[in-house]
């Protein structure tokens, strides 16, 4: 008979499973009293946690909200003029690139030979930059330390992010924002910078909280994340079609894809809620 | 009513600022009830209910007429509450008093006048239950109430959320989790029963 988990059990009572698999879950609750009684106390949780009133939204609430609106809103242009402005700054902006590439086959030639000493001493450029990041990605794990006092073996102590809700909701939102960047195009907008630039800053300290605890896969995933937030607050993507932010666009998968990974991993260990037994890996195996 | 609506739009779009007061004040309740779940505190569940009609506002010109308004400003909703959640969580100075202490809290709709008794118990299981929340991440506890309060299904939460469904999922069910553990903690506590016999379903 196939077992279920406490996550079978909870899309079973939120309703998120198919008529089939709901089926499954009703048999075995009849034949299993322990599946049965968790059962019973994840419906419990969702009872406690569904029995909240609603607020009621009177008149003066309304006024309120309405006067505090009301100056922020600035008038719409109609629509006529509005598709009327789009068209002409549209044919701008045609005739202005048009312009551009034509400039750019007059001069390209004579740049072509002049560039690399007009760069000589310059601020480094972004596919240098990007050079440095793959070089440096590369070497990774290739100098070993010693983590945890440990020499040789990684011991893990504590799952990081199950012990630290502040790491937990850092990594969320990590993986909201990398979501966010890695479905827009152009440049990145202000609130999504400072966001950006918010998580870097914290990072670090997260990164240290996770090397303390041992979790050396978590501390993994947080040191790429802070190599692309690095990449992503230094040099925002100018175009989609530009090279290192395709590379940069990689970068941001495959961190996302980390993150969704760790995500899941806490969510079973959660669920097998084991008693701490110290797991021992090697460093290989990490890095 | 959905005349009305286009109606309102079309003057707003159109430059007639006061006719948004229209869709503000039908969308108003569901908006605020939504944010009130998921900020926990009437005061902030105004600030993200005001912030998410503003940007509704600007956003109008693109909004496609077909679509409902009150579905596009409660999704837009859901992530002004989770933003703010987040932001008060970043913001260590922030002292916000919890619900059940403020004392210009929003009445809550009941069918009948409870008794100070009742009202003295149901204060007490409503902090409790905030309390118990306090251990979720804001993006867990934007999901869970998203889920479970509000019945909003998975790709609903992932698109407003800006998430893929499955981390949507896995975070209500973390949540479930971790909600079942603290109440199981409070109840060894001794603390108050955290549902009336009336309410289980």
């Amino acid at each position: 008979m196939r077992t279920f988990t406490e996550d079978d059990l909870i899309a079973y009572h939120l309703g998120e499973l198919s008529w089939w698999q709901r089926r499954q879950v009703r048999s075995a609750l009849e034949k299993d009293a322990a599946l049965a009684a968790e059962s019973e106390a994840i419906a419990e949780t969702l009872r406690a946690f569904g029995a909240d009133a609603a607020p009621i939204v009177d008149d003066a609430m309304l006024e309120r909200s309405w006067q505090r609106v009301r100056p922020s809103l600035e008038v719409l242009t109609p629509e006529r003029s509005r598709m009327r402005t789009l068209w002409m700054m549209g044919a701008g902006g045609a005739l202005a690139g048009a312009t551009a590439v034509v400039v750019l086959l007059l001069t390209f030639g004579h740049r072509v030979t002049t560039q690399e000493a007009a760069n000589g001493g310059q601020a480094e450029t972004v596919a240098a930059r990007a050079h440095d990041f793959l070089e440096e990605l590369k070497g990774k794990g290739s100098a070993r330390r010693n983590v945890n006092e440990q020499a040789g073996q990684v011991v893990v102590l504590h799952d990081a992010v199950a012990e630290d809700p502040s790491l937990a909701a850092h990594l969320d939102t990590a993986e909201r924002v990398l979501t966010e960047v890695s479905h827009s195009d152009g440049r990145l907008e202000p609130e999504t910078r400072e966001q950006v630039h918010r998580l870097l800053l914290e990072n670090a300290v997260y990164y240290e909280s996770a090397e303390t605890h041992g979790d050396m896969s978590t501390a993994a995933v947080i040191d790429d994340l802070g190599r692309v937030l690095t990449a992503l607050d230094a040099e925002p993507r100018e175009s989609a079609h530009d090279e290192d932010a395709v590379r940069l666009q990689i970068h941001v998968g495959n961190v996302l894809l980390d993150l969704r990974i760790l995500d899941h991993d806490t969510a079973k260990q959660t669920e097998k809620a084991k008693p701490v037994q110290p797991a021992v890996y090697s460093k290989e195996k990490q890095f | 009513m959905a005349t009305d609506e286009q109606d309102a739009i079309g003057r707003v779009v159109a430059g007639d600022r006061d006719a948004y007061r229209v869709l503000m004040e039908r969308h108003m309740p569901a908006v605020l009830r939504m944010t009130t779940r998921i900020t926990g505190s009437s005061q902030d569940a105004e600030e993200a209910a005001q912030e998410a009609f503003l940007r509704a506002y600007r956003k109008l010109p693109e909004f496609r007429r077909e679509a409902s308004f009150g579905t596009w400003v409660y999704r837009i909703a859901m992530n002004c509450a989770l933003d703010l959640v987040e932001r008060r969580n970043r913001d260590l100075n922030w002292n916000a008093v919890p619900m059940d202490g403020e004392p210009g809290v929003a009445p809550v709709a009941e069918s009948h006048r409870p008794s100070p008794e009742r009202e003295l118990l149901d204060r007490e299981a409503r902090a409790m239950r905030e309390r118990a929340m306090e251990v979720l991440t804001p993006m867990e506890r934007t999901a869970f109430v998203l889920r479970h309060m509000e019945e909003q299904p998975i790709p609903v939460i992932s698109a407003a959320l800006g998430v893929p469904e499955n981390s949507a999922r896995q975070a209500v069910f973390r949540a479930v989790g971790k909600l079942r553990k603290q109440l199981t903690m409070m109840r060894r506590a001794g603390g108050a029963p955290m549902i009336r016999p009336q309410e289980s379903r």
